[in-house]
């Protein structure tokens, strides 16, 4: 109650149930989400962060209203999987008001998205963000015009600064359908016809739940080329309306100057006028923008003059170069660094208590489970702190910096010539180096990729040749215990990374133009990146820390017991083939469940170094755990998931063999 | 008339400014440009260029665009000689 008074609004009528957060990448979206409703939704500096819905509660006098934070999407008609997600939602219905942000720097292109958005139908604001970085370049917007332009509410706001919300906030009532614009009389000739057409076969589309304006899904069908099934789901009445134009346009009944988009047209590709509504949508944003923008005179703008310098000489090939080849080695360094610190640190600190527990288990009998208990939890317990928990730690805060620095897509550019050796675009460095932290986050941020062939080949890869924090951190601990060649391992690790990748992304050929936006350079902010490690990192309390525990345990007792004894009965084809004892095996399943479990079965068993050597390089390069493999099912199908997991077990048992080859 | 040469994207230097006349390539490639605000009659300057055909990166009034050099040669450019704010 108390904030919708400070909010000042009095009597909030007609407060929409349900809100969208909706705008193109990389505008501030998640910000101004957090900023409302509390949550923790991840915020970078490169198109892409948010791939899926997030939600949220904004508590508004006794109301409360659910806020949904969408992924990035440029326009209503663009196809990577997450500006689906957002075209999905809006397509749905269920949305009340759609709350749109826009990069008040980028005025042109974000009008193009709140142009599409007012056809639909649905009651909008928009919020005018990063006012203060239009300001710093001499832009001066007049939002009121904006506003009579519109026919919607424009709140300027700097979400970041947490300026001008109050008045979002308070601008939520006033939200309404606005005044969609007017296309050329050509292009409305074919609207309104096929307006009555969809009229005809999708009765009182007003009366529903689904409330889009016919206007809305004429234009939706001249700018989808494909066939949109999304669309189909929500209106299953327009699927035959679809094939019976089509059916009209192939007998030339309907489409003479094209102007029914590509699902209507048999025209090719390359010779197609094609959509025009697209082209007038954005004249028109660019007229609007124009109308209510001012630049100031530029005298010199010291922040915005100094900024482009240096993205000017950052941009550079040369500088792309150095960035990308420094973030590699100063990571590792700090990686380095850190963990031996740890190592020391925790070593000294908890030596008395592993003692003491040491002496503990002594008074216990042989093989009982307390004694058990006993002995294996200092591994359980030493080895996460003094070594994963430090790995993944500094991980993430480096990848917090790196995402906030706006050098990530940088880096990607840079390397793009590199990645399409491997058939992916250079933005898939970006899902690659997420893997080094976490590989399931990493498989969902490959939606951000422009086709399925690219998705493909960066969630094989990081299912089967990319170490998590948690991986890299246990595999250089057991690696310690017993001399293992880690050269060899982490040779191996790459070789196989760039074969798979050099191989697939020749049997999958594809033409996937590159095209990114690269954002402005921001300075990080120390608190986002400590808070996005600190979410993160609540996977290490919650899975890393009680699993290894566990596993420990219940390896111990395995161990003992003689569980294993039939495997070793492989022993002698194993090392015949492998090298390596048939205990082994165990851990090689053991990375379907979680691959840092894998080093740990080996702990259990007396390996030599060479032995050693083999064993962790086939647990380096094996299977995806189980959360990546929920995941790959869900966003590839079974197909592809199991063909990822058969291949990964399969380059697992290749290296093994390969290895016991050539060492000596 | 003495229309200016018509270039492709490829043959300019960091620095050059530029406005683009028409984008030879299929419609997804089309749509993808259209949606980060390149268009025929948008001005551009170009960034940089990555060497063994590397990607073009643009900058589009305060926004940088990096093309790979597939697409940026697709893009048929005439030289101009100031960059526009949109
Ligand atoms: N200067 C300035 N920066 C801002 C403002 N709002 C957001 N940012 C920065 O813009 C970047 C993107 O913010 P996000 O909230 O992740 O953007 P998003 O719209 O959610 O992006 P996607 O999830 O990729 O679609 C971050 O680096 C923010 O710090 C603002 O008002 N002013
Ligand atoms: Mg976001």
């Amino acid at each position: 109650m108390e904030l919708a008074t400070s909010y000042g609004v009095t009597n909030p009528v007609r407060l929409p149930r349900t809100i969208a957060l909706v705008g193109q990448p990389n505008v501030g979206k998640s910000v101004v989400m957090n900023a409302l409703t509390g949550t923790r939704a991840f915020v970078s500096n490169y198109p892409g962060t948010t791939v899926e819905l997030t939600e949220g509660t904004l508590v508004f006098g006794e109301k409360r209203i659910k806020v949904i934070d969408t992924p990035g999407t440029y326009s209503l008609h663009s196809d990577t999987e997450d500006q689906r997600v957002t075209q999905r939602v809006l397509l749905e219905g269920g949305v009340d008001l759609i709350i749109n942000v826009i990069d008040a720097a980028n005025l042109a292109r974000n009008l193009y998205l709140t142009l599409q958005l007012l056809d639909l139908g649905i009651p909008l604001v928009v919020a005018l963000n990063q006012v203060d970085r239009a300001k710093a370049a001499g832009l001066e917007i007049d939002a009121k015009k904006l506003e009579d332009i519109l026919g919607v509410p424009v709140v300027p706001v700097v979400a970041t600064k947490c300026e001008g919300l109050r008045e979002l906030v308070s601008s939520i009532w006033r939200g309404r359908v606005g005044k969609p614009i007017r296309f050329s009389d050509q292009v409305e000739e074919v609207i309104g016809h096929l307006e009555r057409e969809i009229e005809k076969v999708v009765p009182e589309v007003r009366g529903r739940r689904r409330s889009h304006a016919p206007r809305a899904l004429a234009i939706h069908l001249m700018e989808h080329d494909r066939v949109d099934e999304d669309l189909f789901e929500a209106y299953p009445e327009l699927r035959a309306l679809v094939e019976r134009l089509q059916r009209q346009v192939g007998a030339g009944a309907v489409c003479s100057r094209c102007y029914r988009s590509c699902a209507f047209c048999p025209a090719r590709d390359e010779e197609h006028p094609s959509f025009p509504t697209c082209l007038e949508r954005t004249a028109q944003a660019r007229a609007i923008a124009s109308q209510v923008t001012s630049v100031r005179a530029t005298r010199t703008m010291p922040g915005a003059l100094r900024g482009r310098t240096v993205e000017d000489l950052l941009d550079t090939p040369t500088a792309g170069l150095v960035i990308t080849g420094l973030t590699a080695y100063f990571s590792y360094k700090v990686v380095v660094l850190v963990m031996d610190l740890f190592d020391r640190l925790v070593t000294i600190a908890t030596s008395p208590l592993l003692q003491w527990i040491t002496s503990l288990a002594g008074h216990f009998p042989e093989g009982s489970f307390a004694g058990l208990f006993l002995t294996s939890l200092p591994e359980g317990l030493v080895l996460p702190f003094s070594v994963v928990f430090p790995a993944m730690f500094t991980i993430y805060m480096l990848m917090g910096f790196l995402e906030d620095t706006g050098l990530l897509p940088r880096i990607a550019v840079t390397l793009h010539r590199v990645t399409s050796f491997l058939g992916v675009p250079g933005q898939a460095v970006v899902p690659l180096i997420l893997g080094f932290g976490c590989r399931a986050p990493a498989v969902l941020a490959t939606r951000s990729l422009p086709d399925r062939r690219s998705r493909f080949i960066v969630s094989t890869l990081l299912s089967m040749a990319v170490p998590c924090a948690a991986s890299l951190a246990i595999i250089t601990g057991v690696s310690q215990v017993f001399d293992v060649n880690l050269l060899v391992v982490y040779g191996v690790v790459a070789a196989v990374f760039t074969g798979t990748g050099v191989i697939l992304g020749r049997l999958f050929r594809g033409e996937g133009e590159f095209v990114l936006e690269v954002p402005p350079l921001r300075w990080p902010s120390f608190s986002n990146v400590w808070r996005k490690s600190r979410v993160r990192m609540s996977g290490f309390f919650l899975h890393v820390l009680p699993l290894l525990m566990g596993v420990s345990v219940i390896l111990r007792y395995l161990v003992s017991g003689g569980y294993l004894s039939f495997l070793s009965a492989l022993g002698p084809v194993t090392s015949r083939l492998f090298g390596v004892r048939g205990e082994v095996f165990a851990a090689v399943a053991m990375t379907v469940v979680q691959r840092y479990l894998a080093p740990m079965v080996l702990l259990n068993l007396p390996l030599s170094p060479r032995e050693a050597t083999i064993a962790v390089s086939m647990v380096s390069l094996s299977m995806p755990c189980t959360p990546v493999s929920v995941l790959l099912v869900k966003e590839m199908g079974w197909r592809t998931a199991i063909f990822i997991l058969i291949l990964a077990l399969g380059v697992s048992l290749g290296v093994g063999l390969a290895l016991n080859l050539v060492l000596p | 008339m003495w229309a200016k040469a018509e270039l492709s994207l490829t043959d300019l230097k960091p620095g050059d400014t530029a406005e683009v006349i028409s984008i030879r390539k299929g419609k997804r490639a089309q749509m993808r440009l259209l949606e980060l605000g390149i268009t025929p009659g948008t001005r551009i300057t170009v960034v940089a260029a990555h060497p063994l055909r590397g990607p073009v990166v643009v900058r589009v009034g305060m926004l940088e665009v990096a093309l790979g050099w597939g697409l940026a040669s697709s893009v048929r450019v005439r030289r101009s000689s100031q960059a526009g704010h949109l």
